[in-house]
């Protein structure tokens, strides 16, 4: 029986194992850009006038096509896409490292050759994004991310002005459970967290199993009784 | 007392205090069997959420939350009906195993220490569920396979319970003090479901996984008391056979037919098929088919319907389906005590389950009131979980003790076994139909299909109904003409 056991546990395991391996093969994430400020899609020289601007306005410095706060950890403040010839945000801007935008607040993507404009993920992770230039060569082909509920002012092209997604009665069509909130991560972006003292998958576990107290009182009430019980009962056995 | 110790006794039928643990230890322990089957059923909604995305499949327009490790990750399943078709299986195949079980169970337990049954049984079971919600969940083994093998295994160890338990109840408490206390033992079921409905309710929000750790460790501690206190027989600790004693007396009591038979000294187990051709046996199993059909579908869906229906949350509606079983202990006490004073079972039996038919009718069309719910749904209980409890114990005991082998009660096990695994095959099949239904058609259409179960169960004791009337009838007659100056005595 052991045996039985253990061996049915050994091959779950080991099949578990696999068929997790198997699967990351092929919904293989699109390769992450770690190198924001001189990515592979992007060999051109910087120049976004708005991104210079605000740049030398901060007292932060330009290097290549990132702005960066030299004195907060080189934590990029505004990035220039400008004029990059990038066709497809899902894998340009929607495959940039995720924590190194948190501190972007103007994203500049004018004048290149769009095609596709990625989908609500594309922009997640610009969790401080503040003005965004969006005007492809060919007209207004992407919307603002999020629209009205995560911009207060839309002129064409551009977006400006975030607003917090979870204020909004967005989260009226897409909603977080109850043991869950939503957390803005990026325009048109939330995460739904566990809220204090919930955890596990989807939230569904509420503080922690008292561990030792249940197995301290069950072991030894049954000890007890059972002691009790021999005393009482079985003793009397022939 | 003939022979052996002198221990205290009490009352007529001259208890011991063994006859006082021996009560509450099968009652204890069969409620911890009870308990560890509610807990699945009163996690199904958990554990189909745990088990899927955050999106249902069928709803297309559905956005995933994120960030996904928290929402998406589990794909076991990617659609509610498909899980829930799932969970039906798993329950279907456990009352599989478990009937079947039940057979051999009762054979084996004519045959072999009843304490060791009860015990490898019990402990069998606990680790089945361990290994069924608890280890699953720590090391996220989501598989089919795995999932169905432990809990066909499971069936097979929960159908030591019954058999074993009636028979040591069988050996300790003589025939005629059997109708009021065996009514009130057979609440041990019902108890076990309120217990086990507790038990999940204030432990659920720690993980579903937990509810089953907790069910399974008490089960565990349940077996090891099974295990040091129990003892299965008078003759264990050389106390006299009860029915041994109570051979002069026995006659006036007994229900069934009054043929006296020589009684058997030496007692020894009975075949399988001299078993199932004892009278009433196949009528009566077949009848608890279709009736445990309905019971089961309640104890096993109940909490996921109103979940369904009216959006409560599962511990909530685990705690209202508990007046279900509230239901069904009342309505065994006062059906059996009713029958004890008829002496007439199956008179009973069709009464309730012809009352039983307005009451799930009116249940289905309820609002969502909490309280007219719990009403309702105690008032079922009280029909249908009543009527079942009188059938799987008391009725059942007086088909393993009549006629042929009167005074043998190493045949008890076995017609234990028989009628109940038949029983639980009517159950197992309500387990496939109660989901497909509900997906085809609706809910209400389940009851309706409830409603004819309880019709069928009445059409399989017509024959013994028609037969207690009349004598119901001669009887009354009688009395009536008579007048008997100081009242008979109704035991």
């Amino acid at each position: 029986m052991k045996f039985f056991i253990s061996g049915c546990l050994v091959y779950f395991l080991l099949s578990t194992a696999y068929s997790t391996k198997f699967e990351e093969q092929i919904v293989a994430p699109i390769t992450v850009e770690n190198n924001v400020c001189r990515p592979e899609f992007c060999k051109t020289p910087t120049i976004s006038q708005r991104v210079k601007e605000f740049c030398d306005e901060k007292g932060f410095s330009m290097e290549y096509r990132c702005c960066l706060d030299k004195k907060s950890n080189d934590s990029i403040m505004a990035i220039d896409y400008m004029g990059c010839y990038i066709q497809k945000l899902s894998n340009t801007v929607g495959a940039l490292n995720k924590n190194k935008i948190r501190t972007t607040e103007i994203l500049d993507i004018r004048n290149n050759t769009l095609e596709e404009c990625g989908n609500l993920a594309t922009f997640s992770g610009f969790v401080n994004l503040n003005e965004l230039y969006i005007t492809d060569l060919n007209g207004d082909i992407c919307q603002c991310p999020g629209g009205t509920y995560s911009w207060t002012n839309i002129t064409s092209g551009s977006c400006f002005g975030r607003k917090n997604i979870c204020g909004s009665n967005f989260s009226a069509y897409i909603g977080c459970t109850l043991n869950s909130h939503c957390v803005e991560n990026g325009p048109g972006n939330f995460l739904c967290e566990c809220k204090p003292n919930f955890h596990g998958y989807k939230c569904l576990e509420e503080g922690k199993f008292p561990t030792l107290i249940f197995t301290l009182v069950l072991g030894i009430s049954t000890i007890i009784i059972s002691i009790f019980l021999w005393q009482t009962q079985r003793r009397y056995v022939k | 007392m003939s022979n052996g110790p002198n221990f205290k006794t009490y009352g007529k039928n001259r208890f011991t205090h063994f006859h006082l643990s021996t009560f509450a230890l099968t009652f204890l322990s069969y409620s911890l069997f009870h308990a560890s089957r509610k807990t699945f059923s009163n996690v199904k909604a958990t554990i189909s959420e745990v088990w899927m995305p955050s999106c249902d499949a069928s709803n297309i327009s559905c956005e995933l939350l994120k960030p996904d490790n928290l929402w998406n990750e589990h794909t076991f399943f990617h659609d509610q009906s498909d899980s829930k078709i799932f969970l039906g299986i798993l329950d279907a195949t456990f009352l599989a195993a478990y009937s079947i079980g039940l057979f051999i169970s009762g054979i084996l337990g004519d045959r072999f220490d009843l304490r060791l049954v009860l015990f490898l049984g019990m402990t069998l079971s606990s680790i089945c569920m361990f290994f069924f919600g608890v280890l699953t969940e720590w090391l996220s083994i989501y598989n089919k396979i795995w999932y169905l093998s432990f809990w066909i295994l499971n069936g097979f160890a929960q159908s030591t319970g019954w058999p074993a338990v009636v028979a040591v109840m069988g050996n300790w408490f003589p025939k005629s003090g059997r109708g009021l206390i065996f009514g009130i033992w057979s609440a041990n079921a019902s108890v076990g479901n309120i217990l086990g409905a507790l038990m999940v309710a204030s432990i659920l929000k720690y993980g579903y996984h937990y509810a089953f750790l907790l069910s399974s460790a008490v089960f565990f501690a349940g077996a090891i008391l099974v295990l040091f206190g129990l003892i299965p027989s008078p003759k264990d600790v050389g106390l006299a056979d009860p029915d041994a004693e109570h051979k002069d007396e026995a006659a006036a009591s007994d229900v069934e037919d009054n043929m006296e038979q020589p009684l058997i000294q030496q007692p020894k187990a009975i075949g399988f098929f001299q078993a199932l051709f004892l009278p009433g046996v196949i009528m009566y199993s077949l009848c608890y088919a279709c009736l445990k059909m309905v019971n089961y579908s309640f104890l096993f869906w109940l909490p996921f319907y109103l979940t369904n229906k009216f959006r409560w949350t599962e511990s909530v509606a685990d705690q209202i389906s508990i007046w279900y079983d509230v239901g069904g202990i009342l309505g065994g006490i006062i059906g059996g005590y009713i029958s004890d004073v008829l002496k007439k079972r199956s008179v009973v039996i069709f009464t309730l389950l012809t009352l039983a038919l307005p009451s799930l009718y009116i249940f289905s069309d309820s609002s969502d009131s909490k309280l007219m719910n719990a009403f309702l749904m105690s008032i079922v209980g009280f029909f249908i979980g009543g009527a079942a409890n009188m059938i799987s114990a008391t009725i059942t005991a007086d088909l393993g003790k009549q006629g042929p082998i009167q005074g043998n009660k190493d045949g008890l096990a076995t017609v234990t076994g028989i009628v109940d695994g038949t029983g639980s095959i009517g159950a197992a099949l309500g387990q496939l139909f109660v989901p497909l239904i509900q997906d085809r058609f609706d809910w209400f259409y389940v009851f309706y299909f409830f409603i004819v179960l309880c019709v069928l169960t009445n059409v399989c004791i017509v024959p013994l109904f028609l037969r207690e009337s009349k004598e119901l009838y001669m009887e009354f007659k009688t009395r009536a003409g008579y007048r008997p100056v100081n009242g008979e005595a109704d035991d």
